[in-house]
């Protein structure tokens, strides 16, 4: 296999484990899927007022404190879990790339209703070091701006 | 025999300390509060910023009306009802926009930014009944602001704006009308709760236990005492707020970074004040961004709520993030404190629905600490004023 179909290979699996970390709730992992200067937003375009929006924007400092601290939050009872599309990725030089993917993210109630949480898609920015890509920037647009339930895990 | 405990034993309370929970659930009351409240009483629509040009209109539905606000060539901002006077279709069919005129989409009559009807087209089919475009403008709504807080009122017989928010306007006049704001968040859920639930839950201080954030960075609310106080005033507003004195949200506490750069004005650092106005406009202040809710009653149990978030006009990058991590960190759809909230209030609908607790208690006496019940009885007093029934025994 050449290096380039190992790299690409490498960030789709990334992305794939993204995904699959939420939905088993296993949040350091997650974490460290992002580089030591990464960082997580949460975007949504407003037709309303006309704009762009933040809805999260955290560092690694962040997100850990936010993540460590799950346990003390009162919470959604639903089980989540994200289906992803496939990656489309584009290389900026041999350490950098960016990646665009779509997903859905859905909720199971404990009685075992499902329904659609949110859409949108992953418009990530990956940058190499010491042989793994991880998340410069992970930046996720929802679609979905009237939310069912809410919650502050990432999605 | 033994006599159990039911939920529809009246408590052992002044009838001024606890409510029927019928008036989150009846039907009949929702439809009256609709008539006696929501059409009678002033309504936030918008913040001035979103209608902040010529031309610029923003769409909101109040009391079961699609109503559009905009600004005309003269600067002054209009309400209308979104109906054309042709056959009734809706003048305006998205959330917010831009417009020179308005073309109704279905036959193309034009109406100007002040409402009036400017043209009809294919004109010459109505010379023979000589048709009065004079009278036929867009059917206007009053509208009046206050401190870049749009308002309108579908009564005419209701008094001024201003008269109508009376002193509680201490509260936020100066950090929100002595410097332009802008709208930089929104969004919106249909809450399935009461819409009283949801304003219930912004006037107590007392479910700060429900929050870990609050815990940590409000230690005070476990206390005897705190640096805020509950401040009650007429027509059922209220809002708690500190004179002076510690800081009165310790983000170094709960280990977040402060909040304290640029605080708008009035405002000290790390601090907090929480207005409710009667019957459903909540404005949160921590002292660098507002949050403003409003609310569409959809029925007894569906609410839907709609968030604003203000920043100061013409930040730069870095003070916006600020501002708008400030915003989100307790207050934004994915914040440390809405989910909770939200969960909160529906749990609440739910087992209410059932019909087995008939009674909720406000009967909290605490010499106006924010965990005092005070601002809840003022405001259930005004809701049993304008009802023309007690919330208590529904007489
Ligand atoms: S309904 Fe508007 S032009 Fe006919
Ligand atoms: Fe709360």
């Amino acid at each position: 296999m050449s290096s380039h179909q190992e790299d690409l290979e490498a960030i789709r699996t990334v992305v794939q484990r993204t995904a699959a970390l939420l939905d088993t709730e296993q949040f350091s992992e997650w974490i460290s899927l992002f580089d030591a200067e990464g960082s997580y937003e949460l975007a949504a375009y407003s037709t309303e007022i006309r704009r762009w929006m933040t809805w999260q924007l955290s560092d690694r400092p962040a997100l850990k404190q936010m993540l460590d601290e799950v346990g003390e939050h009162v919470r959604d009872p639903a089980r989540r879990r994200h289906v992803v599309g496939m990656p489309f990725v584009e290389f900026t030089d041999d350490a950098t790339a960016r990646a665009t993917t779509t997903f859905s993210l859905f909720r199971t109630t404990p009685e075992g209703t499902s329904s659609l949480y949110i859409v949108g898609s992953y418009e990530d920015q990956f940058i190499k070091r010491d042989g793994a890509w991880r998340y410069a920037f992970h930046r996720v647009v929802s679609d979905t701006r009237v939310l069912d339930a809410f919650t502050h895990i990432p999605v | 025999m033994v006599r159990l405990l039911t939920g529809h034993d009246k408590p052992q309370l002044p009838e001024t300390h606890y409510l029927d929970n019928r008036i989150f659930t009846d039907e009949a009351i929702f439809r009256e509060e609709q008539e006696r409240i929501f059409t009678k009483t002033w309504q936030f629509v918008c913040h001035e910023s979103e209608v902040d040009k010529p031309g610029d209109f923003r769409c909101a539905r109040i009391a079961g009306k699609s109503i559009i606000m905009v600004r005309g060539a003269d600067n002054v901002i209009r309400g209308f009802h979104n109906a054309c006077r042709h056959r009734a279709a809706e003048i305006v069919r998205d959330e917010s926009g831009t417009a020179r005129m308005f073309t109704c989409f279905y036959h193309h009559w034009t109406y100007g930014l002040d409402g009036r009807l400017r043209g009809v087209s294919k004109p010459e089919g109505y010379e023979a009944v000589n048709l009065d475009k004079s009278t036929l403008g867009l059917v206007p709504v009053r509208s009046e602001s206050f401190a870049g807080l749009v308002f309108v009122c579908l009564d005419d017989g209701v008094e001024p704006l201003r008269e109508f928010l009376g002193d509680i306007v201490k509260g936020f006049e100066e950090p929100l009308g002595t410097i332009p704001l802008e709208v930089f968040h929104f969004h919106k859920a249909v809450l399935k709760t009461n819409w009283k639930l949801w304003q219930d839950n912004n006037s107590e201080r007392y479910h700060a236990l429900l929050h870990v954030a609050n815990r940590k960075t409000m230690p005070w609310v476990l206390g005897k005492t705190s640096p805020m106080k509950l401040r009650i005033e007429a027509h059922g507003h209220s809002g708690y707020w500190a004179d002076g004195g510690e800081a009165v949200v310790d983000y170094a506490k709960g280990g977040y970074s402060d909040g304290a750069e640029g605080a708008l004005p009035g405002m000290r650092g790390d601090e907090m004040r929480v207005i409710n106005l009667f019957p459903d406009l909540m404005i949160n202040i921590r002292s660098n961004v507002v949050r403003l809710d409003r609310m569409v009653p959809l029925g007894p149990d569906r609410t839907l709520v709609e968030w604003r978030g203000l920043a100061v006009k013409g930040d730069d990058a870095r003070m916006r993030a600020i501002r708008t991590r400030q915003h989100n960190l307790f207050w934004g759809p994915t914040g440390r404190n809405l989910p909770e909230d939200v969960l909160a209030v529906e749990s609440q609908a739910r087992a209410m629905g059932t019909g087995d607790i008939r009674y909720s208690i406000i009967a909290r006496e605490e010499q106006l600490n924010p965990t005092d019940d005070a601002n809840i009885r003022s405001y259930y007093r005004e809701w049993g004023r304008r009802m023309g029934k007690s919330p208590a025994t529904l007489a």
